[in-house]
C-alpha cells in the first residue's frame, strides 16, 4: 500500500536534456511511473534520466517500495525524513530537494525540513541511534562478562551454539528463528552466487526487500545487453575497495573467481586497477566506480572521458546504476553488521598512488592516514627534537592561515597576531596531530578557531551561527548593468587585487569568512562548512550573499561604462 | 514562466552548476526572455572568476619573513 501524495504536481519536462545523459522517454506502460507518480505525484528526474534502461527503472522503483514507499515498523515520512538528513548531510541536492518537497507533500512542517537539514532534528534518528547504542551497550557488557568469567546470577535461558548462528550468517539486527531462507528470491540469489550470502540471510525477516534486491540484482547485473556480466562485478569489486567495505570485496573477488578470475588478480585491481593488466580495458569504467564512492568532484569531464573511449551512454549509466548498487549493498552491510561469507583477504587497499590517472586529492574520509601528505616528514622532523624544521611548515603555510584569519577578524594586524598565536599552538600540540587529515588542513583548522575566539573575545555579540532570519529573504540585485566582456583587461592584476581586497573588507563577518574560505582559500563547501561548525546549506547561502555583495560592490570597476574611463 | 524573485531565489545552485535539471530548464527559459537576470547571472559569474584567481591577501615575503622569525624565536624561547 502506497501512501500516495496526490496528484498536487504534473510531470513539469517530459522530453528535454537531463543531467549528463539525454533523457530517453519512458514507455508510458512502464509499470514504475505509475508507483512514482502515486508516491511522488510526478516522475522524479532521477528516474527519467534512466529511460534508456527501463528494466532499470522498474527494478529500482520496486526496491524504493520495498524499502521506503510503504509503511512498515517506520512509517514513511520517518523514512523519508531519515532521507532527506542523510542527504542533507551529504550535500547531494538533488536528493535533498526531492526529500523536501516530497515531505511537504506528505504533511510534514517546513520548521522540521529546516531541523533535518541543519541536523538539529535528533528525533529522526532517534530510533536508529537507541538501537545503536544498545547493540554498542551490549558489545560492551559481553566483552566485560567474558573478560571477567563472571558466573551468570541467573540460570540463563536456552541460546543457540555460536557456530550455529555464525553458519546462519545473522545480522546484529536479525533473528534467523523465524524467517527460513527459501523462496524464489533465495534461489535466484543460490544461482547467481552459488550459495545466498550472509548479507541475504540477514534480511530473510523482510522477504519482499530480498525480493526486490534480487530484481535488482537481475535487471542489472545479469543482463549484458549494455555492459558484460565480468565487467559489472569488476565495478562492484572496485566500489567496494574504495568504499573500504572488507565484506564487500570478498565477495565480489569470490565471484570473480567462480568466472575464472584468480583471486590474486582480484587482489591487484582492489590495490589498483590502473596498473593490473586484468583490468586494463575496463580502467575508465572502474575510474568512475572509484570517484564516486570516493565522494570526490564529479561531472561533464568525466562523462566525455567515458564517451571518447568509447563508452556508450546505456554503458556508462549502468557503471552508474552499478556503483549504486554496491554503495547500497556495503551500507546495509555495515549498518546490518553482517558476518562475512568468506576469510576476509589480505586487502591493501586502493590509493591515489597505485592509480594514478586519479586525481591526488581524492578524498578519503574513512583512512587511517594519509600517506601523501608533503608536509609529514617536516613534521616527524619537527617532532623528532629539530625544532628549526618548523620554520619550514611556517614558511610552506602562512599565506594560508593569514587568509583565514583575515576573513574571520577583518582586520590585517589582527590577523597577524592570530597568525602567530595560531602557530605557536600548533607547535605545541605537534604531538596531537595523528595524520588522519592532511597537517595543513589540521593547521586551518587551528587557525579558524583561533580567529573565531579572538573574533568572540573582541566582539562577544557577533556569532557566526546560524540564525533563522538570514536565508529567508532574498537578495534584490541593484546594479544591473551589464559588464565588461573581460573584467581583467581592464586593470592590472595588482589594481583588481586592491579593488578586490577593498571590496571583501566590507562584507560583513559571516559573508566575509564564507568567500574568503570558498573563492581565496579554495576550500570546499564541505570543508569550509566544517572549518566554521556549519551547516553545508547554511555555508553555501552564506557564499552567495557574499558573492552578490561583492558584485554589487565591484560593479562600478568593471561595467562597460567603467571600461570607457578605466586606465 | 517563473517571476526574477524566484530566479534570484534558485541563483546560488544554478551558478554552482547545482540546480536540479527541472529547475535548471525552468531558470534558462527565464534567462533567455530576462535581459536583468541574464546581467546578475552574467556579472556574478565575471565576480566569482576575479575574485577567486585575484590572489587578494596574499602577504608579501618581507612581512611574512619577520613574523616567521618571531614566532621561532617565542618557540626556541618556550623550548630554553
Amino acid at each position: 500500500m502506497h501512501a500516495a501524495v496526490g496528484s498536487a504536481r504534473t510531470d513539469a519536462v517530459t522530453s528535454s536534456l537531463m543531467g549528463y545523459l539525454p533523457e530517453t522517454t519512458l514507455d508510458p506502460s512502464c509499470a514504475a511511473l505509475a508507483v512514482l507518480r502515486e508516491n511522488y505525484g510526478f516522475v522524479p528526474g532521477l528516474f527519467r534520466a534512466q529511460g534508456s534502461l527501463p528494466r532499470l527503472v522498474e527494478a529500482e522503483v520496486a526496491l524504493a517500495n520495498a524499502i521506503l514507499y510503504r509503511h512498515t515498523a517506520v512509517s514513511r515520512i520517518e523514512k523519508e525524513c531519515l532521507v532527506l538528513a542523510e542527504a542533507a548531510a551529504r550535500g547531494n541536492a538533488y536528493c535533498a530537494a526531492l526529500q523536501w518537497q516530497t515531505l511537504l507533500l506528505l504533511g510534514a512542517p517546513a520548521e522540521r525540513l529546516t531541523d533535518l537539514i541543519s541536523g538539529t532534528d535528533l528525533a529522526a534518528s532517534a530510533a536508529t541511534f537507541d538501537h545503536t547504542l544498545a547493540l554498542a551497550w551490549t558489545g560492551f557488557a559481553c566483552t566485560l562478562a567474558m573478560g571477567l568469567g563472571v558466573p551468570p546470577d541467573f540460570a540463563p535461558p536456552p541460546l543457540p551454539s555460536r557456530n550455529k548462528a555464525t553458519a546462519a550468517g545473522r545480522g546484529i539486527y536479525t533473528s534467523e528463528n523465524t524467517a527460513p531462507v527459501d523462496g524464489p528470491a533465495f534461489d535466484f540469489l543460490r544461482e547467481a552466487f552459488g550459495f545466498v550470502p550472509n548479507l541475504f540471510r540477514a534480511q530473510a525477516v523482510r522477504p519482499e526487500v530480498v525480493e526486490a534486491e534480487a530484481g535488482m540484482i537481475a535487471s542489472l547485473l545479469l543482463h549484458e545487453d549494455a555492459l558484460t556480466r565480468r565487467q559489472k562485478e569488476l565495478l562492484m569489486l572496485v566500489a567496494s575497495a574504495w568504499d573500504r567495505n572488507e565484506y564487500g570485496v570478498a565477495l565480489w573477488s569470490e565471484t570473480l573467481k567462480r568466472a575464472g578470475m584468480p583471486l590474486e588478480t582480484c587482489d591487484q585491481i582492489v590495490a589498483g586497477h590502473a596498473s593490473s593488466p586484468a583490468a586494463n580495458a575496463e580502467t575508465p569504467l572502474l575510474d568512475l566506480a572509484a570517484k564516486l564512492v570516493g565522494g570526490t568532484e564529479f561531472g561533464d569531464s568525466d562523462i566525455r572521458r567515458l564517451r571518447e573511449h568509447p563508452f556508450s551512454d546505456r554503458q556508462i549509466l549502468e557503471a552508474i546504476a552499478t556503483t549504486a548498487l554496491a554503495k547500497f549493498l556495503n551500507t546495509l552491510q555495515i549498518g546490518l553488521g553482517v558476518a562475512p561469507d568468506f576469510v576476509p583477504r589480505p586487502v591493501t587497499w586502493p590509493s591515489p598512488q597505485n592509480n594514478a590517472n586519479l586525481p591526488a586529492e581524492l578524498p578519503r574520509p574513512t583512512d587511517v592516514s594519509i600517506p601523501i601528505d608533503p608536509d609529514l616528514e617536516t613534521v616527524n622532523a619537527v617532532r623528532s627534537g629539530n625544532v628549526d624544521a618548523f620554520e619550514q611548515l611556517i614558511e610552506r603555510h602562512s599565506r594560508r592561515v593569514y587568509r583565514t584569519l583575515i576573513g574571520i577578524l577583518g582586520d590585517p594586524e589582527d590577523a597577524r597576531d592570530a597568525m602567530q598565536d595560531s602557530f605557536l599552538k600548533a607547535f605545541q600540540h605537534l604531538d596531537h596531530f595523528q595524520g588522519r587529515a592532511k597537517f595543513s588542513t589540521w593547521l586551518i583548522s587551528i587557525a579558524t578557531n583561533t580567529g573565531l575566539q579572538q573574533l568572540r573575545e573582541r566582539k562577544p555579540f557577533e556569532s557566526l551561527d546560524a540564525s533563522p532570519a538570514e536565508t529567508e529573504e532574498t537578495f534584490r540585485p541593484r546594479e544591473i548593468r551589464a559588464w565588461t566582456e573581460d573584467p581583467e583587461q581592464l586593470y592590472s592584476q595588482a589594481e583588481r587585487r586592491q579593488l578586490i581586497e577593498s571590496s571583501v573588507m566590507k562584507l560583513p563577518t559571516i559573508y566575509r569568512v564564507a568567500v574568503v574560505l570558498r573563492d581565496l582559500e579554495h576550500l570546499s563547501t564541505e570543508d569550509a562548512a566544517a572549518a566554521l561548525g556549519l551547516a553545508v546549506p547554511t555555508l553555501k547561502s552564506r557564499l552567495l550573499r557574499g558573492r552578490l555583495m561583492l558584485r554589487e560592490d565591484l560593479a562600478p570597476h568593471f561595467t562597460r561604462r567603467a571600461s570607457e574611463v578605466a586606465p | 514562466m517563473i517571476s526574477c524573485a524566484d530566479f534570484m531565489a534558485e541563483i546560488g545552485n544554478y551558478l554552482e552548476g547545482e540546480a536540479a535539471a527541472e529547475v535548471r530548464l525552468q531558470l534558462e527559459e527565464h534567462l533567455a526572455h530576462c535581459v536583468i537576470c541574464q546581467v546578475v547571472v552574467d556579472s556574478s559569474r565575471k565576480t566569482i572568476r576575479i575574485v577567486t584567481e585575484s590572489g587578494s591577501f596574499d602577504l608579501p615575503d618581507p612581512v611574512l619573513k619577520p613574523i616567521a622569525s618571531e614566532i621561532m624565536s617565542k618557540i626556541r624561547k618556550e623550548q630554553a
